[in-house]
């Protein structure tokens, strides 16, 4: 097609790669459906596509802003929790780091959730981050900084609870 | 300090090098983004990164996707259509006495569908129905191939320009079925019936071509109409 774009095949060729970061980014798959439905909701809104070549580029950051929506709500986040607790009311290894991991992202700002997202769920250099986010490569340095600040916080705040 | 945050999310592993890529590098790669030259230093870093060719194989991988959550996602248009039922029901209405026999929807494989945005809810438009200043629309059409305009014409019989905004059409190489164009107009403050007429023809042909007689459109030979008629209404 010289123009035009097709749902559908924009759908098939490029959800994969929606599902499989908003699954990394929030540890459950049944909201990352939901984050993949968002996402196609507001690319079939948005004004224009986006251009030839960038379309990868322009996905990434409407799911990180719509897991980070999602993250913030702390409703769901309850959800989230009560959905994985078992039987003996713990959660798994795998999903406490889920929920420690959401816990910081809700708490700090959104450029300083989104960096941390871009370097270290996507393996982004520095650079990368600071276009994907619109800001200076030595921005990104301060916004990580910030990141670390709040999980070492959270971090020494969730080890004194569990050593009494 | 990164390492640790890297073990928190589960992410990407760390780069080894300066040249290692990112997850959206190795996405655009597959995807056929990546313009040659940087195309070609990836790969080269490929052959020679364990990390980087591990970390693609990795991403190449992913769970087949329940169809039944392709079905919900796609059929959300179908959502959005029950949405605006009550206000298709009420302009069908109105349409009986809008657009007396002058509907030339589907008339050569060619058809025209509005889709409407307002606050943030999308709904597909059909003609007869009342629309509002700044409503934002999107139109999906099945054409032939050949050359594509989007005619605009108010209240006032003032025509205009809908797509391409330069009025001049727009080539199309392929049929198209159920193709949503890139382009969106946003409606302004005049109020009253208004036209959206989509011209297709053989040949190219511009805005200049297209006249308006007793509310007929007449076009350059060999073409076709589809056409769409709505209030505008505060």
């Amino acid at each position: 097609l010289l123009f035009g774009v097709n749902l559908a095949e924009l759908f098939d060729r490029y959800s994969p790669l929606v599902m499989r970061r908003a699954t990394a980014i929030l540890g459950d798959e049944d909201e990352a459906k939901d984050v993949l439905q968002d996402v196609f909701l507001k690319v079939f809104v948005q004004e224009r596509f986006e251009e030839r070549g960038r379309t990868a580029a322009w996905l990434y950051r409407i799911t990180t802003t719509s897991c980070l929506n999602r993250i913030r709500d702390s409703g769901r986040r309850r959800a989230l929790r009560e959905r994985h607790l078992d039987r003996t009311s713990s959660v798994s290894p795998e999903m406490e780091r889920v929920l420690l991991v959401r816990q910081i992202l809700s708490e700090i700002e959104e450029r300083e959730a989104q960096a941390a997202i871009y370097v270290y769920v996507d393996g982004m250099s520095h650079r990368e981050a600071a276009e994907m986010i619109g800001v200076s490569k030595r921005t990104i340095g301060n916004l990580l900084e910030r990141f670390h600040r709040a999980a070492d916080a959270r971090l020494g705040a969730k080890k004194e609870v569990e050593h009494g | 300090m990164d390492e640790r945050a890297r073990e928190l999310f589960g992410g990407a592993p760390a780069p080894i090098a300066e040249s290692c890529v990112s997850d959206l590098t190795l996405d655009r790669r597959v995807l056929g983004e990546l313009e040659s030259e940087e195309a070609s230093s990836v790969e080269a870093h490929l052959e020679s990164c364990t990390r980087c060719r591990a970390r693609a194989a990795a991403l190449s991988v992913h769970p087949a996707l329940d169809p039944a959550v392709r079905r919900i996602v796609l059929g959300r248009r179908t959502r959005w259509l029950r949405i605006g039922a009550p206000l298709a029901l009420a302009a069908s209405l109105a349409i009986a006495f809008l657009i007396p026999g002058s509907d030339t929807r589907r008339k050569g494989g060619l058809s025209l569908t509005v889709y409407r945005e307002r606050h943030g809810e999308v709904v597909r438009s059909g003609s007869g129905e009342i629309f509002h200043p700044g409503d934002r629309l999107r139109f999906e059409v099945d054409a032939p191939r050949g050359y594509l305009l989007i005619m605009g014409i108010d209240a006032g019989g003032e025509r205009y320009a809908c797509v391409p905004l330069d009025g001049r059409a727009r080539p199309v190489q392929d049929d198209l079925k159920k193709v949503l164009l890139p382009d969106a107009v946003k409606l302004d403050e005049s109020l009253g019936r208004e036209r959206l007429v989509l011209v297709h023809c053989p040949a190219p042909f511009a805005l200049g071509a297209l006249d308006v007689r007793d509310h007929r459109v007449i076009t350059p030979p060999d073409c076709d109409t589809s056409e769409l008629v709505f209030e505008k209404t505060r």
